[in-house]
């Protein structure tokens, strides 16, 4: 019986393995601690070395997801700093004309509908009216407004691209957020 | 005034280099700075600023900035800085912004246009 259950699983764990392995640059799930944040950070730069525009958008919106995930997730693990951090999962995917970067982690219902009405508001706005959008919460005070806002805000401007969100209800206390966002491998060409 | 001098470095958090001179007049910040915290980090930058434009002692600055990266929450302490310098100039003092960037990064180009547009300043854009 233990054998048969130990023997799925294992297949169950080759399943997601081929998940992970589908165009996928990389894949990362546990807590965001600054270490991770790091190692990820230069897996990013280093993998899109020979595409430089590329590179430095995508490392600045991996940043600033991650760093939300680490504050906001509401599943929290010990971390190799020993203190608990967020947790979550972050893919990196190439999808031939453009990468997508996605970031995943629980968030407590109670906070699923601000942050449902903050990123349709992001994606609402264009361009000129999303950067006033950012200078005036550049000017707000800490902590005022969730700090997610200008993370977000600032990930639409540096692909240019809506937020895509998606989200699975888990249980009454908490759901799963899913981040999405697309970064054109045309930026290269110089062409916006 | 004591000068600050704060080597960067990026193993565990990346931290800019910083150098703040009172003798010359010259203050930078380089490097990146993706702090989660920035508050910690920046205030005594902030409250040296504070400190070098309101003694009267001082009636030059030049303001550096050579950041390659930084993340948003870093941006509010650019902000916090440029509102002081903003009230040195206004202060009819002798001020100078420079922002260097690369040559391909249109994204900061445009978030030096935001800066200005916040600080109300002239911020000299220079490639490195």
């Amino acid at each position: 019986m233990e054998q048969e259950h130990l023997k799925s699983e294992l297949y169950k764990l080759f399943e997601l393995y081929k998940i992970l392995s589908e165009n996928i640059l990389i894949s990362y799930r546990g807590p965001l601690d600054k270490k991770v944040l790091n190692l990820l950070g230069n897996n990013v730069k280093s993998l899109l070395h020979d595409k430089p525009i590329i590179a430095k958008k995508l490392f600045k919106i991996f940043v600033e997801l991650a760093q939300n995930i680490a504050l906001y997730s509401a599943e929290k693990q010990l971390a190799f700093d020993k203190e608990m951090q967020g947790a979550g999962i972050i893919l990196v995917k190439d999808l031939g004309s453009a990468y997508e970067f996605i970031a995943g982690n629980y968030i407590k219902n109670n906070d699923l509908r601000k942050f449902l009405d903050k990123s349709s508001r992001i994606n609402s706005l264009e361009k000129d009216d999303l950067r006033k959008f950012k200078r005036e919460q550049l000017l707000l005070p800490d902590g005022e407004s969730g700090g997610a806002n200008i993370g977000l805000v600032q990930a639409v401007l540096l692909s240019d691209h809506p937020l895509q969100v998606h989200v699975e209800a888990f249980d009454d206390h908490m759901s799963f957020l899913v981040i999405g966002v697309n970064i054109s491998k045309s930026f290269e060409d110089g062409k916006y | 005034m004591e000068n600050i001098d704060i080597k960067g470095f990026k193993d565990d958090f990346f931290i800019p280099t910083v150098n703040f001179s009172a003798d010359t007049g010259v203050c930078e910040i380089s490097g990146e700075s993706y702090l989660e915290e920035t508050i910690e980090f920046y205030n005594p930058l902030i409250k040296w600023l504070e400190e070098y434009t309101n003694s009267g002692e001082y009636n030059k600055l030049t303001f550096n900035f050579k950041l390659t990266y930084y993340n948003t929450s870093s941006s509010k302490r650019i902000v916090d800085i440029l509102l002081i310098l903003r009230s040195f100039e206004e202060s009819k003092q002798d001020l100078t912004v420079n922002w260097y960037y690369e040559e391909d990064d249109l994204d900061i180009v445009e978030e030096v246009e935001d800066f200005m547009k916040i600080s109300k300043l002239n911020i000299n854009l220079l490639l490195f």
